[in-house]
């Protein structure tokens, strides 16, 4: 497959597929990513959702070995209800093997979801995928 | 007698002068050159001063970054092991309820 540069800093990468310009891709490239550049690569990311109609985001966290709460809650609160709004509506991820990870990410996800049983995340396709093939095919 | 030997001095004044102006030409101009050698050493000098001086502020700044993110690296871990805590907790009091 090939994938389109558009957005890289020290932490993380976005991509978009050549043929599917509607696939936005955003890559873990370090094993945590500080709050500020996890922002603003979403942020880049929502001007892409609103400019050129991405409607499928990939978010591949293999190489991420710390989850941060504070930053997952703004990313399913703020940010996901505002890409909704914009049309983004399938999500697929991609988690690292540690399972102290995956565990961390399963309790925060149900702590989020407790805190805003309103929020609009739980209208959206969101799933896990263990590849990036996978993740682009379904 | 007189007569020539004011003519032999008049001739070594003549040498004398040439000698002095020959000499003078030879430092002035070796003058010239030593300020032009100094002017690029010194000018070489504060680029490699310079440039040492920058490394340095670079190396400071990708060492305070990394300090930075280790920091807050540290402290989501702080927050992923409370929240783990936490849910422990929750667990075990479930468990408690159910075996009461």
């Amino acid at each position: 497959m090939n994938l389109i540069s558009k957005h890289v800093n020290r932490y993380a990468k976005v991509e978009v597929l050549e043929n599917q310009p509607d696939v936005c891709i955003i890559t873990a490239t370090s094993s945590y990513i500080p709050v500020e550049e996890f922002k603003s690569s979403f942020e880049f990311i929502g001007t892409l959702v609103a400019n050129e109609n991405v409607r499928k985001l990939i978010f591949d966290k293999r190489k991420l070995r710390v989850f941060h709460q504070p930053s997952m809650e703004w990313y399913f609160v703020e940010w996901k209800e505002k890409m909704y709004d914009l049309g983004l509506k399938i999500h697929r991820k991609i988690l690292p093997e540690d399972e102290i990870f995956r565990t961390s990410v399963k309790i925060g996800r149900q702590k989020i979801e407790a805190n805003f049983p309103d929020g609009k995340f739980h209208q959206m396709d969101i799933q896990y995928a263990e590849s990036l093939e996978n993740a682009i095919e379904n | 007698m007189t007569n020539h030997l004011k003519k032999l001095i008049q001739q070594q004044e003549t040498r004398i002068k040439r000698l002095k102006t020959e000499y003078q030409g030879k430092l002035s101009r070796n003058k010239k050159q030593n300020d032009a050698a100094l002017k690029t050493i010194r000018a070489e000098y504060e680029q490699k001063i310079q440039a040492l001086s920058q490394a340095l502020q670079y190396q400071t700044e990708e060492l305070k970054h990394e300090i930075a993110f280790h920091k807050e690296m540290n402290d989501a871990q702080r927050i992923m092991l409370q929240d783990a805590l936490l849910q422990c907790q929750k667990l075990e009091d479930e468990l408690t309820k159910l075996n009461d």
